[in-house]
């Protein structure tokens, strides 16, 4: 089925990609909708094939969650991979499955081939393998296991642990360390560029070169002057450039020269080099400052869209992290330090900032990559357009809309459809808001439900596509010859990382398109066309290894700084927009939570939060990082390793790190970040380094093969994806340095491995963390979460606390707490359910977007405001009589007053400044009569508001008055009070533990009548659960005409001695017991009641019947 | 001349909101900012010196008894929400967020049950101040059972894949929708009356305040 | 674990203790967890203000990641710094009373205004139901808050016949004592389940919005 655009407006479904509304015209948000990889169509999630050129847009079919192996392989694959980094929507599993083959294929190969290598030492020998090690290399092909090959062979990495790291390590022999030295003494290594290895100094030379080359294969925009950091950057690295190292340099060029027997073997050199761009780039460009970069890293990382869009759905929550310390982390590793997390996290905002520069990038393949992002920005964008939090949900909605059946608009039913009701009951329109708001996070709930089995399919899928047989085959026979292996298991470890992708390039059937995501795709193909240019430009490999990383660092710089500003702009306007109708709301509670400006405000959060991936904010994070050095690993690096890291580099990563570790290098450094905050950045450099000197090593093999090489270049994206931080541990852990030795050995007994194990299990916590936002925790996120735009930014306090005191606000999300099957089949009938019943949401929450249509509102209320002149100061030929008939439960209320006549009377002013307008009247009525009935009044309330609208009122009587001040934690609070009030109870000495007067004490429990004055529901339900329950004095109730039909159910039950329902009741009793002359205004407000309230009935029917004829009706539920 | 000058700029701020009718504005925007801050300080203020402070000098009264000693408990707790704001320490003040959770849940359980459950379903036939006629009462009931049953969501999958509720219920279920809808509208209505009554009171209000400022 | 555990305990045991004296009338140690716990409530609610205050300072100062420098994030500051130093003044004595007049002078007119401002709203939402849905269900929640309204205005109208107005004063009261009464039990019953599941679900350790 084809997922129809539904108008915000007039809920008319749109073909799918339309712009504005074919009913109204209303500009439709954008749904998330999957780019055609071949033709660049946006196509509906829903589609599996291009509409317009039929090539394939998704992978596979969505199998079932349970069908899907994450739920098994995830705590296993987990313990092994770390936080993957990913381009939006490659959402292939870390699963073991999927990296084991061809890391076992690639190590042996590498080995075999660079026999002549340090390498070939370094990997535990199948003897020193644990006997669950061996079993873990079970599965391995016999010919693998078998003793001949044993030296080159590694465990099946399913569990690369902590101890596998240290194994490795304490098999450096010692010629090994001795090279070691002699590298370290060799000046060539050492000798210049201090921070940068000479390696990369060439790099940097050549970068140069490349750069006063007229001809650049990717011209980049100069970058603003709001990110100066790129350039700063560069002048630094620059200025840290030596002289050209011509042996190093002569080494890898060498090996080109020797093994590339043909142009296009040399041609896919830079190409793949060309991808490993950001990460090089991020190494070159880093500021000196430490503390700044895994931020920055983090960015440039995430700027390469490797974080999913679920991921950018579930990114608010952690966003908030930054400075808000209360967020449902499920991992106790994150708890220590949620700061890192926002780094990576906050990726998504980033890559939308990349699609900000209007002028296409000549480097399609990031502009196209940066159009997934667009998508997801443009969803959550649309979420300010329309002043509406529903808007916000629906972008969360779109992120998963691809196994999402259901279009928006009736998710957004659902959620209204959860509250609907709740907020009818309110008359306060925070209540409203926040219900729906919670809502929207229970529906988001539902709709995250489905991700994992998105996920996972895709994971699914891409373990499916990676050819391992294929590679076995080859690889059996070649075994013995090193050299014709070489291309197969390089094309099977791609193809193993890539899936189809790599089939693009050996041929562009559809199915080669047929990716995660057609970006990625795309991206390929332009890197394909490109290289040729660029071999011919550059002649020298190495030139065009250093082309185009600065430049793009460049180029990408300032895209997202670009993107930052303007972006930040439109979301402070957005923002300001979203405020009207939440302050609205905020101002009816006065300090409480206003949920829908968390929703919206999450988004806002992200605009803001792009300014802390420009890193300027990035210290206050470190700062934190460093302050948690329990982590071992960050111990370990902190301590020690940065001393001599820069000598070491070279040798390490040739002699430690198989070349397909090079490939990863995007990953690496995104995983530094993310899993290893505290480590300083100059370790992070060394990861850089490494793999780059790798990569420097490993050339001549790729090189070897063309058709292979070509996939390289996709490889690198998503091998990054790919590639988890236990092979920077590796490289890391396994550096023949005697100084890492001896920090690792000095780890604090402490730091068992598993400690290591725990830090590298990201998955799980992915799974925790994608619904975190949106499930039902999410429901408690929403309450808690911070705001840090709009005028209620930063409560996350009250909003922490006050949903899980105020239970029954808490509680309308209780069903989506936990997604349970049974919820999610209560979440979809509540879909179907709800497509016929919106209206009182409607009303509710669509406040915001009606007041959008200046027009009408104005010319309404010109015409409302005429009508109450009229009522109030004109001829009122309409002016209603004062009923002489007084509805019994008024007349209830006045016996019940009258009974307790000399008695203390509890009267809870629980309303503030805004239904003063109603409320007074009924106040000063009662407080009226019980003066005359010389009844001691004490007075409460649950908010501050409502003790002065007491003191205020109270302030002329002559009766006694005896304030107990304000009731805090409202159901708990009026629970307690509850057992202070009546003849039964023993007396309070104290309330809330502040001391009562003898005489508030001896008059809470000889209270005869407890009096409610609100205007809302969860209010006047806490009395009455609360404190008309628990003991039998009796309780009446004066509330708004709003809440009146709230109250009936109450009195009827008995629960309720009487209740006054708003001006009409109050105007009667007071008229027919003749006070109504103590009730200044009342009367004249009641007579013209009647013409405004005609007057607005005929709006609201001449208005909806027009709007009905003007517009053709919508069909429901498309 | 004091409220004179209050009501001054209780009528600017009151004309400085209104102007939302017109439109979302930045002097809209001023006033709401205004009024979130002051509201949210008057609060912070009053709880600050009405609740806080109170429980402190109680405690410093009498220090030494088993009450105040007992309320270290609290204030430490206070504490440790507090030291929430410093990331290190934020998982302590979890701890005092625990035990609100666990309090507010045992109160509101009771509260549910005794307050609106109980009460609520054995009013059918129970003496409270229902003038309900027993036919009425029974109509009454069914269309509550009907009600509750909308709210009902438990379902098997058709052969479309979408869950649906038994088709016993559905039938009810329509009806519960109708109910609910009219519930709606009737507190639509009173939301709407509500609200033109507090615009009648704030025009009055001023109108006949400045009407007495007139010599 | 201890991180996640004692939250856990704590919640739990305090719940079933709350629960249990109260189901058993232990007066003693209900009034002193629920006093605990209501000031913590109270403690929480100032932390707010106090969040509320430093987020817009940094907003105001343009600190990131809370924004450039906002004006009406300076306006809220200077109006909550107004309030404290009324407040602080008034502790002290140098002032009396001034904090309820800021209340009574800008507080209690934005707020009226605020709510009164509703009205326009609900009525232009009530004028674009039709146009958005067109459904039995949409037209009849229209048809009864029209008719609500109708009737409350003219049951009292001096311009509407006795017998009319009575009549019309029966529709409404089969409405609101019969299908109102039964909708509105009804809901409230459904939040009332609600709650009950959820604190189930919190009193046995199920939810733990606690836990970070």
């Amino acid at each position: 089925m084809t997922v129809k655009t539904i108008c915000q407006e007039c809920h008319t479904p749109n073909p799918p990609g339309s712009k504005f509304c074919s009913n109204c015209g209303a500009r439709l948000p954008k749904s998330t909708s999957i780019l055609c990889p071949r033709c660049q169509t946006p196509n509906p999630s829903s589609n599996f094939y291009c509409d317009k050129c039929g090539s394939r847009l998704v992978q596979e079919e969505t199998p079932p969650p349970s069908e899907t192996p994450a739920e098994e392989d995830l705590p296993t694959s987990a313990k092994m991979f770390s936080l993957p980094t990913r381009k939006p929507g490659d959402t292939g599993e870390l699963n073991a499955d999927n990296v084991m083959d061809w890391l076992r294929s690639g190590q042996t190969q590498i080995e075999s081939d660079e026999s002549g290598k340090p390498e070939t030492g370094k990997l535990p020998r199948l003897s020193d393998l644990t006997p669950e090690q061996r079993g873990k290399t079970a599965d391995l092909p016999a010919w693998l296991v078998d003793s001949e090959n044993e030296e080159f062979l590694i465990e099946a990495p399913e569990d690369i642990t902590t101890e596998h790291f240290l194994n490795m390590v304490q098999q450096i022999d010692d010629e090994e360390r001795r090279k070691l030295s002699g590298m370290l003494s060799d000046p060539a290594i050492t000798g210049k560029g201090g921070k940068l290895p000479d390696w990369l100094q060439d790099f940097v030379q050549s970068v140069e070169e490349e750069k006063e080359a007229a001809a650049k294969p990717s011209p980049q925009p100069p970058p603003p002057p709001e990110t100066p950091e790129p350039d700063d950057d560069d002048l630094e690295w620059l200025a840290e450039l030596g002289p050209l190292n011509t042996d190093i340099l002569a080494r890898p060029k060498g090996l080109g020269g020797d093994e590339l027997p043909d142009g296009p073997a040399e041609s896919d050199l830079p190409d793949w080099l060309d991808d490993f761009q950001p990460p090089n780039t991020e190494m070159l460009a880093r500021p000196s400052a430490p503390n700044d970069e895994p931020s920055v890293d983090a960015i440039l990382s995430g700027q390469d869209v490797d974080v999913p869009d679920w991921l950018a759905a579930g990114n608010a929550p952690d966003t908030d992290s930054l400075s808000r310390p209360n967020q449902d982390w499920a991992d106790d590793e994150i708890d220590e330090e949620p700061e890192d997390f926002p780094d990576w996290l906050m990726a998504p905002p980033d890559t939308s900032a990349l699609e900000q520069p209007p002028q296409p990038e000549p480097d399609e393949a990031f502009t196209t990559v940066n159009t997934s992002a667009q998508k997801s920005v443009s969803d959550w964008l649309t979420g300010f357009e329309e002043e509406e939090e529903q808007e916000v949900e629906l972008a969360e909605a779109d992120f998963t809309e691809e196994t999402f059946a259901a279009p928006p608009v009736t998710e957004e039913k659902v959620r209204k459809s959860l509250t609907d009701w709740l907020n009818e009951l309110d008359m306060g329109e925070a209540e409203t808001d926040e219900d729906s708001a919670e809502a929207a996070a229970n529906l988001s709930a539902w709709l995250t439900e489905k991700e994992p089995d998105e996920v996972e399919a895709d994971h699914l899928s891409f373990g499916e596509t990676g050819p391992l047989p294929d590679w076995l085959d080859e690889l059996e026979p070649a075994s013995e010859t090193p050299d014709a292996e070489q291309p197969t298991f390089v094309s099977g470890m791609l193809e193993d990382i890539l899936g189809p992708a790599a089939d693009i390039y050996s041929a562009a059937e559809p199915e080669a398109v047929v990716e995660p995501e057609g970006e990625f795709s795309a991206e390929d193909h332009f890197a394909a066309e490109d290289e040729p240019l660029r071999f011919d430009e550059e002649p020298d490999w190495l030139s065009e290894l250093a082309a185009f990383d600065p430049n793009d660092l460049v180029a990408q710089e300032t895209a997202v700084s670009d993107a930052q500003t303007d972006e930040f702009k439109a979301f402070d306007e957005a923002f300001e927009l979203e405020d009207a109708p939440q302050e609205a709301a905020a101002m009816m509670t006065a300090v409480s939570a206003d949920d829908q400006t968390d929703l919206a405000d999450d988004d806002a959060e992200w605009a803001d939060l792009d300014a802390i991936l420009t890193g300027v904010d990035a210290e206050d994070e470190t700062a934190d990082w460093l302050e948690q050095l329990d982590v071992p690993a960050e111990g370990a690096f902190d301590s020690g390793l940065l001393a001599d890291d820069e000598a070491e580099k070279p040798l390490i990563s040739t002699g430690e790190l198989p070349e397909w570790i090079a490939s990863m290098r995007p990953g690496d450094a995104d995983q530094q970040d993310s899993l290893l905050p505290s480590v300083l950045p100059a370790a992070s450099d060394d990861l850089y380094a490494i793999t780059d000197d790798l990569a420097d090593t490993d050339l001549p093999d790729w090189l070897q093969d063309t058709d292979i090489a070509k996939p390289e270049k996709t490889a690198v994206p998503l091998a990054s994806a790919e590639l988890p931080v236990w092979i920077d541990t590796e490289s890391d852990l396994g550096e023949p340095s005697s100084e890492l030795e001896s920090i690792l050995a000095e780890l604090p007994p402490a730091l068992p491995p598993e400690e290591m194990l725990q830090k590298a299990e990201i998955p799980e916590w992915i799974q925790n963390l994608k619904p975190a936002e949106l499930t039902g925790k999410a429901a408690a996120d929403v309450d808690f979460k911070l705001e840090t735009t709009g005028p209620l930014a930063g409560m996350p306090g009250v909003i922490k606390v006050e949903p899980i005191v105020a239970m029954p606000r808490a509680i309308s999300p209780a069903a989506q707490f936990s997604i349970t099957k049974e919820q999610q089949q209560q979440a979809s009938l509540l879909r179907q359910l709800v497509q016929e019943e919106q209206q009182p949401v409607q009303s509710g929450v669509e406040r915001p977007v009606t007041a959008g249509r200046s027009g009408l509102r104005f010319l309404l209320a010109l015409l409302l405001l005429a009508a109450v002149a009229v009522a109030l100061f004109g001829p009122n030929f309409l002016a209603g009589n004062i009923p002489t008939t007084v509805p019994p439960a008024a007349e209830a209320v006045y016996t019940a007053v009258n009974a307790a006549a000399g008695q203390p009377v509890l009267i809870a002013f629980d309303y503030t400044p805004a239904m003063a307008g109603e409320l007074d009247h009924e106040a000063r009525l009662l407080l009226n009569q019980l003066q005359q009935n010389n009844s001691p009044i004490l007075i409460t309330s649950q908010s501050a508001a409502g003790t002065a609208v007491a003191a205020n009122l109270t302030a002329s009587l002559n009766t006694p008055i005896i304030p107990l001040g304000m009731i805090a934690g409202e159901s708990i609070g009026l629970r307690q009070l509850a057992g202070c009030v009546g003849q039964s109870q023993q007396p309070c000495q104290t309330l809330q533990g502040r001391g009562l007067s003898t005489e508030a004490q001896s008059a809470l429990q000889n209270v005869a009548l407890i009096i409610v004055l609100t205007g809302e529901r969860t209010s006047l339900v806490n009395w009455v659960e609360q404190v008309s329950a628990a003991n039998n004095i009796p309780v009446a109730a004066g509330v708004t005409q709003a809440l009146g039909p709230l109250t009936a159910p109450y009195y009827a039950s008995g629960q309720l001695l009487g209740y006054l329902d708003g001006l009409p009741a109050t105007v009667a009793l007071a008229n027919s017991h003749g006070a109504l002359a103590n009730m200044p205004g009342a009367q004249r407000q009641y007579e013209a009641q009647s013409l405004i309230l005609l007057a607005a009935a005929f709006l609201l029917l001449a208005g909806a019947v027009v709007m009905a004829a003007a517009k053709k009706p919508s069909k429901q539920g498309s | 001349m004091n409220d004179t000058l209050g009501l001054l700029i209780g009528f600017i701020l009151t004309v400085l909101i209104y102007s939302y009718v017109i439109g979302d504005n930045p002097v809209y925007r001023l006033a709401v900012h205004v009024l979130v801050g002051v509201s949210a300080a008057y609060a912070g203020v009053y709880v600050l010196r009405r609740i806080i402070l109170p429980v402190f000098i109680q405690l410093a009264s009498n220090p030494l008894s088993l009450d105040s000693l007992l309320w270290l408990v609290p204030v430490l707790l206070a504490l440790l929400l507090i030291l929430q704001r410093l990331s290190r320490f934020s998982w302590l003040g979890d701890n005092a967020t625990a035990l609100l959770v666990g309090v507010g849940a045992a109160v509101a359980l009771i509260g549910a049950i005794s307050g609106t459950l109980l009460p609520q379903t054995m009013i059918f036939g129970a003496a409270g101040n229902s003038l309900l006629t027993p036919i009425e009462s029974l109509i009454v009931a069914a269309l509550t059972v009907c009600t509750l049953l909308t709210f009902h969501f438990t379902g098997k999958k058709n052969e479309q894949g979408e869950w649906q509720r038994p088709f016993w219920q559905r039938g009810f279920v329509q009806v519960g929708q109708a109910v609910l809808m009219i519930t709606f509208g009737a507190l639509f209505a009173g939301v709407l009356s509500t609200s033109l009554v507090l615009l009648t009171q704030r025009i009055s209000f001023y109108f006949t305040e400045f009407m007495h400022l007139l010599p | 674990m201890f991180r996640r555990g004692l939250p856990l305990i704590i919640a739990i045991s305090f719940g079933f203790l709350t629960l249990i004296s109260l189901l058993f009338g232990i007066a003693e140690i209900s009034n002193l967890i629920l006093a605990w716990a209501s000031f913590l409530a109270a403690v929480a609610l100032l932390l707010g203000v106090i969040n509320l205050f430093s987020v817009h300072a940094q907003r105001m100062a343009g600190k990131r990641p809370f924004g450039g420098h906002n004006v009406y994030s300076a306006v809220l500051v200077i109006s909550m710094l107004v309030v404290f130093g009324l407040g602080l003044t008034d502790l002290l004595g140098m002032t009396s009373g001034s904090l309820n007049q800021v209340f009574n002078w800008v507080q209690a007119p934005l707020e009226a205004a605020l709510a009164s401002l509703l009205a326009f709203f609900l009525l232009l939402s009530g004028i674009r139901l039709l146009q958005r849905q067109r459904t039995l269900s949409s037209i009849l929640f229209l048809v009864t808050a029209v008719l609500i309204l109708i009737s409350n205005a003219l049951i009292v109208s001096p311009l509407l016949p006795a017998s009319l107005a009575g009549l019309l004063q029966q529709l409404r009261d089969l409405i609101q004592n019969i299908i109102v009464s039964s909708g509105m039990r009804g809901i409230l019953l459904g939040i009332a389940l609600g709650a009950i599941t959820l604190s189930i679900r919190l009193l046995l350790g199920l939810e733990r919005p606690y836990n970070k």
